[in-house]
Order: structure tokens, then C-alpha cells, then sequence
């Protein structure tokens, strides 16, 4: 009890203030300003009652302080649901809240451990290497400061704590990789309630109502990488295919109820591939970013390379769950295809249905006049994108409002939209000329990086698309958008969105601001690259990489390989364990000839000569001597070759040299003749187990 | 040299008879220049032992009963007036000696014991004003009655700590009580032993077994018998670093007269009875009785590794 009461050592403060710091500096971001002003404010507090300006507040205050927090902390969240960030910000509130009231050393290890947590914690959001190393860093950090506590005061300096936990944490890593590639990958057993707001609202989500957005925000933030293998198709050809929307109301596209089918529906009633490839195909694998949704984004016709994935009868690519964490898959795509050579009812229903209520009649009154001047349904659809080409359209991030006759209003007022615009009023224009047509959501374009060879795809490269199916032809791709600014699919989006309000708004102080810059841009396609290598191997190590990697280690019986090599880690670590405790434990007490002696020793216990406690060797050799004369010789050697070693020296003179290392081996080896005609190896065994005596 | 020991005592074992062990202890004691307390009854040899050590040694040796008026001049001496030269001249008193008797030292008052007590620490005495040296080397043997305890004033822990050992003598086995009912004369008391070692013997003797080695190992062994006398219960005090730097003494000597250069445990072990008997005190022992019982504790309950 009184040594934990005691006192903290200053120096465990500072290591501890500094971690906290270090930890908190990553959540910052998205914690509300106020949190990390308390925050602040509480380590600034815990500083000067380290200096000895101010003492520890009073209780009141305390209680004050946490009945003010938690609510507002609560009621902060409450827009984006109680959830993780909740959770992370009171736990971060709370481990700052403890230093408060931190007296001894109890306290502060309750702190190091949840400081440990917090260390992890930042996982949950990303987990770059940055993150990895950031962590690393904390690690440190946290041990420097556990290690301060028990170090006695004469080494207990910043400098020997500081390398004490450096050798630690970097003695761990082995043990972590070898952990890492070894232990089993479990899928999780729940998924992790992240905010949906960052990357839906960015990129592509389920439903598209162009009409509502004023101001479309467009982020710099990764959506996915590929890398080809072989050579990647050029950029115009690169429509990563999301959702079909299929469903329009006048204001909103959406996917059509009775179109959705679960992943269980699809494994249980596949639906029939209907495709007809062409060509070779493009195999690549993906991984992709965390969506929250559970389908996945492929070149056309895609042809399924991973487990845990169906597609519906919109090809779209299903997955059996939410993708929360980075999901890698590989895939093949035929880039020349034909899908649909025929529609079956449903389907042409569906990809034919308008808004009830004629709200848009003079769309209406022009579809009919253009189909009417066409001469195939093939020549009014290129009639209609000569349209938009020709007429004035505009592509822009910042459309103007649209009221409820949205088509209408976009296609004779406004006459200014972005990609969502284009693919609902054509796929409208087709459908009111009798022609079905849907809107397909995706990314289009990515940008190759030549130092990995893989493509990058963000967020801004979103997307909406028509596809328009013609008898005899199938499903045709017509992109509408690229009609109005060609550029936008043929050249880098990003030149052209540069200066336009609205893009890439929040990037921050991301690298693409340099983009100009040739030799920073050489530095962050490098700086993507490492990102690139480090996700696919480490972040997107998952159960089936892993039986790939064991596979090729131990044959295709991977799962027999991990077991038995898991299985002996296990023992061995500890028996090993269990035999260094061992050792230890009698190293700490008796020196190398004693430790012989006493193996001995325990050994003639067991054959009904047990030494007294108290016994001398000498005394003990002579009661020997007496009762079992057959070992008289033997034991007279040992115990004097013994004596010779262990009291001969003289304490003051010099440690032992060579001498002894010779007396040493010879008594090992008096020893071991005497213990072979004590014990056979297989008793010796089990009594070394415990199992016999 | 250790066969002239191995001499002595047989010589003095013709005088007590079957004592072999309490005589090595002695001569242990004596080789170790350390002052011995006999603890016995009365007429059990305490003083045939000092005797015949005195004359094997060849010392030059004095008795000095001790009662209840014995005053510190009596036995450090005085200064008288002498009118032939008209001045005072030092009478040297019976403690002048190489070995000095004190017979049953706990009769007389504490301020005469201690008197004797500061002379065996100090190897000097302070008359008047003046340091005299005593003559080298300098032993006290002293005697005690355990049992007529009526008029006495037992010696304090402090002034016991000052003996290197304190043996009791015990009675004689009855084979060697019938030898000694069988002799002729009674109260031989080793008049007629040889001398067999000089005051230069007993010198060289003492150098050469503070030369005996003593290993890392022993001494961890000595430290835990020390440490157990101080941790664990049932002492009323632990040894103090004065008791165990007399173990090692003790136990270096005897490690040198059983013509060992090192030390082993079992030399400990036979000399740490008579060592720290008269330290030890336990817990509930109102009059020290115990020692013995404490003694043999740590023989027993501290492991030689």
C-alpha cells in the first residue's frame, strides 16, 4: 500500500505531458475548438501546479468542469449521431480531465494506460504510416514515462528513460511484425459507426437531385488506387462504374426500390451474366478507400477475381459488407463489351419511367420534335448531345437553384450544371422519346503515378453518366458532360476546376496546392508511392492475403501451415519463456557452480537424500558417505571440486578467469556422471515436469 | 604449525579430560586474539581450562577473583607514596599479565567489571592520569556462574559483546569422569603440562589465519545468518556488525587450524554457537537464557546457498 501511495517523480510529469500532448495533436482537428481549449487549458493547469504556482482545484471546480463538459459535449454531437467521435472526444476529455486530480502513483498509471488507448485510438480514423509512426512515437513516449516511475532517482534522467524506452518499444517491433503476419485475421465482429459525412457527400452516394446543389463541393481526398496489370487504358476509357439511378421524381435519381438486391438475395440466386465480352480484358485490383457503402466501383463488365463480392443485374459490384475499413479487390474488365442484347420487361419499364405529372412539358415538347426529325434512335441520341454541344451550355461547379420543373429549367434557363445535370436531362430526353435509358454514378479519369505504376482515383474525379440501350446494341455509354467540356474527361480535372469556387474548398494544405511545382510534384507522386506500397501490404493485409502469404509459405494447406506454425509459436514462447523465468529466478539467487550443485543436489533429493536445510556440503557429503556408501566417491569429487570453486576464491581478489571456467567444466562433468547413476533421462524428465518425485 | 596445535590440544586434554571440542574453541578463540567467557557451574574445569592454556602457551598468567568489594584499583593497580623517594610510584595491579583469570566476573559491581572491560577493548589502562600499555598479547578468560544469580550483576549486552565467545564446559562424559575418579591426585590443575608454543607462536598463528580466503559465497552465507538474526521474529535484537565481524574472525580461524587456506561453511557453522550465543537474546528471554536455542535457529532455518 505505501509504495503506491507514494509520491509521482517530477520527471514521470514532464514525460506525461509531453505524451498527452503528442497524442491529442491528431484528434485536434476534429474535435470542437472549445474541447481543445479545455483541453489546453487543463494541461496548462497541470504544468503550473507542476512548476508550484497553483495548487490542485478544488472540488467544486472539478465537478464544475465535468458536469459543463459532458453535456455540451453531447449536445456537439448530436447533428452526427452519439458515436465514435462522441466516444473519442469524452475519453480524451476525460484522460486530460484525470491530470487534474493525479496525486500519486496510482493515478498516474491509470492515465498511462488509458494513454495507451488514445495511442491506438487514432487508428480508427487512418491509418497511414504517418499515423503508424506518430504512434510509434507516443509509444515512447508512454513508456518513458511508466519506465520514469520505477527508475531510482540517481538514473532517473530524461536522457536514460528516453533511450530505455526507445530500446524497448524498438525490441517490440519484431515481435509485432512476426504478430501481425501470424496471428489469424478475423473479420470484425462489428463495424465501426463512422461519421458517413466525409465521404458521401463529396463523392458518390446513392441518389443525385442536381437541382439542390448550388455549390458542389469537391475534395482532394483519395477514393481509390489501381494498379494495372500490364498496361493501364488510356484516361477516357477509365469509367470506374458505380450504382445505376434509375428511378427519377422530377427532382431526385435514385436506384429504384425493387432493383435493390441484397448480397444474401444475389449469393443464393446469382444473377446471369448477360454481358457478351470482346476483346482481351484489363485485370487490375482496387483498393479502395472506406465508403460506409457496401458495393464497389469496377471498369465496365468486370469479371469478379475476389471472394465476397456479387454483382446484380446492373453489374453493379456488392459486397457482403459496409466497406469501413481499405478493401482491396482484384477484378478483370472487358473494355469492348455488349450487355443486354435483350431487355427484359421489367427492365425496359424501368429504365423508361418519368415523373407522374407532366413537369416538364417543353423538354417533352422537344424530345418529341427531335425524335420526330431523327431517323433512328441512335440519331437522336447524337442529336441530342450535338445540343448540348452546340447551344449554349455551361459546365460549373456553382448551378444555380432549380425549381420543380428542374429539367425544364436546366435545359431553356439555366443552361448551367455539372456532370449530375447533363446525365438526368439526357437520360430524361431519352426516355421521353420512347428510348430506355438510365444514369450510372461512378469516377471517371485517376491520375497515373509513374513511380509505382498504379492509377490514383479522388474524389473530385465523381461522376454521372447516361447509359441508353439500343435493339441490337445492348447497353451504349453516352456521356453527355463530356459534350459540354470535352476537357473535363480528356485532360487532368483538375486543371480545369483550378479556378473554379468550390473545388477542392477543403484540401487544406494538401500537396495538389503544388501541383505547379514540378520538383514538389515529383516529391508527392514519390511521397504517394511509399503511401501506395504501405496500404497495399500493410493496411490491406487481410485474411485472404494472408493465406496467400502462408500459402506460399507452407503450401497450399495454408490453413494446417498457420495453425502448426501458430501453435508452435505459441509453445515455444512459452516454454521459453517459462525457462528464462526459471532461470532467472535461480540466477538471481545462486552463480553458475551452485546452480550445478544444486541440480545435483535436487536430484539425490529424490533418490532418498535430501539435504538439510542448513547443511553444509561438506557435512552433507559425510552423511552421504555414510548412508549410501556406493556414492561416497562420486559425491567426495563433486562437493570438493565444488568447494574449490565456490569458497577458495577470495572475495577480494580478482573475478574469476579462465581457471575457473576449466574447474567449472570439470565439475559439470563430475556432476553429470554422478546424476546418470542417479536418474534415468526419462525419470529425470518428469520429475524436471513435476510429475514424479 | 597446525600439528602443534593438534599437541596442545591432546596436552590439555589430559587435564580436561573429553572436552576436545570446548579446547579447540579456546585455543580458536585464544589463536583469534579474541577474550573468552567460560560459562559453567562451579568445579566443572573452568579454570583447569585457563590453567593448562596459560601453560601450554607458556604465558605469563594471574587470577583474579572477582567478588562483590572488588574495587577497579584492585585489579588495575595503585599508586603509593613511596617516602624513600619521596615520591609516588606505580604498583601495577594483577591485570599485568599476558592472560588474566577473572573468576566469576559477574560478582563484583559493574564499576569494576567495566573497568576490566575498558582494559580487555583499549589493550591499556588509564591510573591517575596515565596511559599504561599492557603488556602483548593481552587475554582475558573470564568465568561465570549461571545459576547462584542471588548477589550478582550480570553482565550488560554491551560488555558480553566484548568476548569473542562464551563456551560452557558441561559435565564430563561418564568414561572420562572415571578416568578421573580412577587418578591418584586430585587438583593437579596442569602444574605439570608442558610448554609447548611460544608468545612468537602464538603470534604467527594469529597472522597466519587472517590470511585464510574467504569467498563471495561465504560470505553471503554470513550476511543471511546476520540478516536473520535482524529480520525475522523471535530475536530481541539482531547481531551487531562487532558480532559478525567476530563470525568471520572465529571462523577464519578455524577454517586455518583445520589446515584449510579458505573457509567453509562448516567453519561457520562450528564456531557460531559459541560466537553469538551471548548476543542473541529472544524475544521473550527475561534473563538470556536462550541463546543457545537461537543459535541453533539459524543453523537450521538459514540455507548454506
Amino acid at each position: 500500500m505505501s509504495d503506491t501511495r507514494e509520491q509521482i517523480p517530477r520527471i514521470s510529469m514532464l514525460w506525461l505531458l509531453c505524451g498527452l500532448l503528442l497524442l491529442i495533436v491528431p484528434h485536434v482537428a476534429r474535435l470542437p475548438v472549445w474541447v481543445t481549449v479545455l483541453l489546453l487549458a487543463c494541461m496548462g493547469w497541470r504544468l503550473l501546479i507542476f512548476a508550484g504556482w497553483v495548487g490542485f482545484p478544488a472540488r467544486w471546480l472539478k465537478i464544475t468542469i465535468v458536469m459543463v463538459a459532458l453535456p455540451l459535449t453531447v449536445v456537439q454531437y448530436r447533428s452526427l449521431g452519439i458515436g465514435l467521435d462522441t466516444a473519442v472526444c469524452l475519453l480524451i476529455l476525460g484522460v486530460v480531465f484525470k491530470l487534474l486530480e493525479m496525486r500519486d502513483r496510482r493515478d498516474i498509471q491509470i492515465v498511462i494506460a488509458l494513454s495507451y488507448v488514445l495511442a491506438m485510438l487514432g487508428f480508427i480514423y487512418t491509418q497511414t504510416i504517418l499515423a503508424t509512426l506518430h504512434a510509434i512515437v507516443c509509444f515512447i513516449l508512454i513508456t518513458a514515462t511508466m519506465l520514469s516511475l520505477y527508475r531510482d532517482n540517481a538514473r532517473n534522467t530524461l536522457r536514460d528513460n528516453g533511450r530505455l524506452a526507445v530500446t524497448l518499444v524498438l525490441q517490440s517491433i519484431p515481435l509485432t511484425i512476426a504478430l501481425f503476419i501470424l496471428v489469424p485475421r478475423i473479420s470484425p465482429l462489428w463495424s465501426m459507426p463512422l461519421p458517413v459525412s466525409s465521404s458521401t457527400n463529396m463523392g458518390v452516394s446513392d441518389e443525385m437531385t442536381p437541382g439542390d446543389i448550388t455549390n458542389l463541393g469537391r475534395s482532394g481526398e483519395l477514393a481509390f488506387r489501381v494498379s494495372f496489370n500490364g498496361e493501364a487504358p488510356a484516361h477516357e476509357d477509365l469509367n470506374w462504374r458505380g450504382l445505376v439511378l434509375d428511378f427519377f421524381d422530377g427532382r431526385t435519381w435514385r436506384r429504384a426500390g425493387s432493383t435493390l438486391q441484397t448480397y444474401q438475395m444475389l449469393q443464393r440466386f446469382p444473377t446471369t451474366f448477360r454481358g457478351v465480352p470482346l476483346g482481351e480484358p484489363v485485370a487490375y485490383d482496387v483498393i479502395l478507400e472506406p465508403t460506409q457503402q457496401s458495393w464497389v466501383y469496377a471498369l465496365q463488365l468486370a469479371d469478379i477475381r475476389t471472394d465476397g463480392m456479387v454483382q446484380d443485374r446492373n453489374y453493379l459490384l456488392i459486397t457482403d459488407k459496409p466497406i469501413t475499413q481499405r478493401y482491396r479487390y482484384e477484378a478483370r474488365s472487358y473494355l469492348q463489351h455488349q450487355s443486354d442484347l435483350e431487355l427484359s420487361t421489367p427492365l425496359r419499364a424501368r429504365a423508361l419511367q418519368l415523373p407522374e405529372g407532366n413537369l416538364n412539358p417543353r423538354t417533352a415538347a422537344l424530345a418529341a420534335q427531335m425524335r420526330a426529325a431523327a431517323a433512328s434512335e441512335m440519331d437522336y441520341a447524337t442529336a441530342v448531345l450535338r445540343l448540348f454541344r452546340e447551344e449554349p451550355f455551361y459546365y460549373t461547379l456553382t448551378p444555380p437553384a432549380l425549381g420543380d420543373e428542374s429539367i425544364d429549367e436546366f435545359m431553356f434557363t439555366t443552361r448551367e450544371g455539372f456532370c449530375g445535370h447533363y446525365a438526368g436531362s439526357f437520360v430524361y430526353m431519352m426516355r421521353e422519346a420512347g428510348i430506355p435509358a438510365r444514369v450510372v454514378v461512378g469516377y471517371q479519369g485517376g491520375e497515373y503515378n509513374p513511380y509505382e505504376d498504379y492509377t490514383l482515383v479522388y474524389q473530385y474525379n465523381a461522376h454521372a453518366w447516361a447509359e441508353v440501350w439500343f435493339e441490337g446494341e445492348g447497353w451504349v455509354r453516352f456521356d453527355p458532360t463530356a459534350a459540354v467540356a470535352p476537357e473535363r474527361i480528356t485532360l487532368w480535372v483538375e486543371s480545369i476546376f483550378a479556378d473554379q469556387p468550390g473545388f477542392m474548398e477543403d484540401a487544406g494544405f494538401s500537396m495538389m496546392r503544388f501541383r505547379d511545382t514540378q520538383w514538389l510534384n515529383t516529391l508527392r507522386l514519390r511521397l504517394e508511392a511509399v503511401d501506395y506500397a504501405w496500404n497495399r501490404w500493410v493496411v490491406s493485409y487481410d485474411e485472404q492475403m494472408q493465406m496467400q502469404l502462408l500459402g506460399s509459405w507452407f503450401g497450399e494447406n495454408a490453413r494446417q501451415g498457420l495453425l502448426v506454425v501458430l501453435g508452435s509459436v505459441i509453445v515455444l514462447f512459452f516454454m521459453l519463456a517459462g525457462w528464462l523465468l526459471l532461470r532467472l529466478g535461480q540466477a538471481g539467487q545462486h552463480d553458475h557452480a551452485t546452480r550445478i550443485y544444486l541440480d545435483l543436489l535436487r536430484e539425490l533429493a529424490v533418490c532418498g537424500l535430501p539435504r538439510q536445510r542448513g547443511e553444509a556440503p561438506g557435512d552433507y557429503c559425510r552423511r552421504v558417505t555414510l548412508l549410501r556408501p556406493e556414492y561416497a566417491q562420486a559425491l567426495q569429487q563433486v562437493t570438493a571440486q565444488f568447494e574449490a570453486i565456490a569458497y577458495k576464491r577470495n572475495s577480494r581478489s580478482a573475478p574469476p578467469g579462465d581457471s575457473t571456467a576449466a574447474q567449472l567444466k570439470a565439475l559439470e562433468n563430475t556432476s553429470w556422471q554422478l546424476r546418470r547413476r542417479l536418474l534415468s533421462p526419462w525419470r529425470r524428465l518428469l520429475v524436471s515436469l513435476g510429475l514424479a518425485s | 604449525m597446525q600439528d602443534r596445535i593438534g599437541a596442545a590440544v591432546e596436552e590439555i586434554g589430559k587435564v580436561l579430560l573429553g572436552k576436545e571440542t570446548q579446547i579447540l574453541l579456546a585455543l580458536c578463540c585464544l589463536v583469534s586474539g579474541g577474550h573468552l567467557l567460560i560459562e559453567d557451574l562451579p568445579d566443572m574445569g573452568k579454570t583447569t581450562l585457563a590453567h593448562a592454556l596459560a601453560r601450554v602457551f607458556g604465558l605469563d598468567f594471574n587470577r583474579i577473583q572477582f567478588t562483590s568489594d572488588l574495587l577497579p584499583a584492585d585489579i588495575l593497580g595503585v599508586s603509593v607514596f613511596d617516602q624513600a623517594s619521596g615520591s609516588f610510584s606505580f604498583h601495577p595491579g594483577p591485570i599485568f599479565r599476558q592472560l588474566v583469570l577473572a573468576d566469576e566476573i559477574n560478582r563484583s559491581t559493574p564499576k569494576t567489571q567495566s573497568a576490566l572491560l575498558e582494559a580487555m577493548e583499549e589493550v591499556q589502562v588509564s591510573v591517575e592520569g596515565q596511559t599504561r600499555a599492557l603488556p602483548s598479547p593481552f587475554f582475558v578468560i573470564a568465568t561465570q556462574n549461571p545459576v547462584s544469580l542471588a548477589g550478582t550483576f550480570p553482565l550488560p549486552e554491551s560488555q558480553l559483546d566484548r568476548f569473542l565467545m562464551r563456551i560452557g564446559i558441561g559435565y564430563p562424559d561418564p568414561r572420562a569422569e572415571r578416568i578421573l575418579l580412577e587418578r591418584s591426585s586430585e587438583g593437579d590443575r596442569g602444574a605439570g603440562l608442558p610448554q609447548l608454543l611460544g608468545v612468537a607462536d602464538l603470534c604467527a598463528m594469529r597472522s597466519a589465519a587472517s590470511t585464510v580466503s574467504l569467498s563471495p559465497l561465504l560470505l553471503d552465507y554470513v550476511q543471511r545468518l546476520v540478516a536473520h538474526t535482524r529480520t525475522s521474529g523471535g530475536f530481541h535484537f539482531g547481531l551487531s556488525p562487532r558480532g559478525s565481524i567476530a563470525i568471520v574472525r572465529a571462523a577464519r580461524t578455524w577454517a586455518w587450524m583445520a589446515g584449510r587456506q579458505h573457509a567453509v561453511p562448516e567453519d561457520v557453522q562450528a564456531i557460531l554457537p559459541a560466537v553469538v550465543e551471548h548476543r542473541l537474546r529472544a524475544t521473550a528471554d527475561g534473563d538470556g537464557r536462550h541463546g543457545a536455542a537461537l543459535a541453533h535457529r539459524l543453523l537450521t532455518e538459514v540455507d548454506v546457498f
